[in-house]
């Protein structure tokens, strides 16, 4: 069975990323190194990934740091991009220490 | 020179989100050897070639980052001078009674300018380094498992009064700064290397606008070789890369950096200078930090610069 991909839209970005099933939408954003990406500690204790999903259903695969992300955050869709994969479709905004204009920088093509 | 006073890094006390998956990565990918469990579930860890009983201890938290990062001091009567001599300074400072961590004597904690915990300790129990201290072999099935440093070699932690912990550390703990990072501009200090013995750094410190954070633990390896083969581990079990493999151009190590499975960044490393507490410091103007951070590549990692814990 073919791996189905999600489409991650970021408010303010003019691309969009193809994201497959169980892999992170962190991982989608920076996927062969987009110019200019700050790359985290994909660990959930750095929160340079901390979006906000504003639409769409999520997997969460691992401990956020509260540091970063409290309880209420979490439950109200803010959370750490390299601890969630998409179920849907996603649209997202981005919270830490990325930037639209350097995720601007891919090309957005599916993953292989 | 005699190695007196604060001879060397002893622990890290890390904090990791999920234990389990901690320990699994400390033993099994880094190749440490686990020497021990406490009562408040703190794991206990030391290289295959280190005598102390620990190096790093492993705490449950919601947050990453570290606890505190101590020094062995010479002994007892070095402890309590240097706990006078900091009271005398102006550091408030604390006891820790022996046993409190497992196999570790008495502890002196502070906190200093950057905002971050440090605790100096006279006593760790004595553990056998290799097989055995008369007639050992020079390498043992232990050092070939995982990535299997010979030590925890030192910390680069960030906070904002970086002046202040040098001032801290020369005055009173008698460390040396073999090199620093300067503005171009106004002279200010961006980041410092320190010793307390002949290693061209013990810890670090990198200004940085919040206090209290973890940049990385470093851990020493034998060769070069090495190095490419702790890189070779980490992609072989997917552990996140930061930087590397290359060499810096400060203090002239080469390296790998990566994050463990809760994002606390560690390097492993090789080679480096001897100094002395007589040499004149190196000085790196911030306009060329990208060839102090990245020597082949001249470049300054933004992720580097940006992601702590």
């Amino acid at each position: 069975m073919l791996n189905k991909h999600h489409s991650i839209s970021v408010l303010d970005c003019e691309n969009t990323f193809a994201c497959r099933d169980g892999t992170t939408v962190f991982h989608a954003l920076v996927h062969k190194k987009a110019g200019g990406m700050i790359n985290g500690c994909r660990g959930g204790g750095c929160g340079v990934c901390k979006i906000e999903v504003l639409s769409g259903d999520y997997d969460v695969s691992g401990v956020m740091s509260r540091a970063h992300v409290s309880a209420e955050d979490a439950a109200a869709g803010t959370v750490l991009a390299c601890r969630i994969s998409p179920k849907s479709d996603l649209v997202i905004r981005l919270r830490g220490k990325l930037k639209p204009s350097s995720v601007s920088h891919y090309t957005g093509q599916p993953l292989t | 020179m005699a190695i007196t006073g604060v001879t060397r890094p002893g622990h890290a006390q890390l904090r990791v989100l999920d234990l389990e998956q901690s320990v699994e990565f400390y033993k099994n990918v880094m190749g440490l050897v686990e020497t021990g469990r406490d009562a408040q579930g703190r794991v206990y860890f030391k290289t295959w070639d280190e005598r102390d009983h620990n190096s790093l201890v492993l705490r449950q938290a919601d947050q990453a980052g570290i606890d505190h990062f101590a020094f062995k001091v010479l002994d007892r009567a070095t402890l309590e001078r240097l706990d006078s001599d900091l009271r005398a300074y102006g550091v408030a400072t604390e006891r820790r009674p022996a046993g409190d961590m497992l196999g570790t004597g008495e502890r002196v904690r502070f906190e200093i300018p950057t905002g971050h915990i440090i605790e100096l300790f006279a006593e760790k129990e004595f553990v056998v380094g290799r097989d055995r201290l008369v007639n050992p072999t020079p390498w043992t099935p232990q050092s070939e498992h995982g990535i299997a440093p010979l030590r925890m070699d030192h910390a680069l932690l960030y906070g904002p009064d970086i002046d202040g912990n040098v001032k801290l550390f020369t005055e009173v703990l008698g460390f040396t700064m073999p090199e620093y990072v300067e503005h171009d501009d106004d002279g200010s200090k961006i980041a410092v290397w320190l010793t307390c013995s002949n290693k061209a750094h013990d810890i670090a410190f990198a200004r940085f606008p919040e206090p209290g954070k973890l940049h990385h633990v470093s851990y020493l390896l034998e060769s070069w070789e090495k190095v490419l083969r702790a890189g070779d581990i980490c992609s072989m079990h997917d552990v996140k890369l930061d930087i590397g493999p290359t060499r810096h151009g400060i203090t002239r190590g080469t390296t790998i950096y990566a994050f463990d499975p809760s994002g606390n960044r560690f390097e492993t490393f090789c080679g480096g200078y001897q100094c002395y507490p007589d040499w004149e410091p190196i000085r790196w103007p911030l306009s060329e930090l990208g060839a102090g951070l990245d020597y082949p590549q001249r470049k300054l990692h933004e992720s580097f610069l940006t992601v702590v814990t």
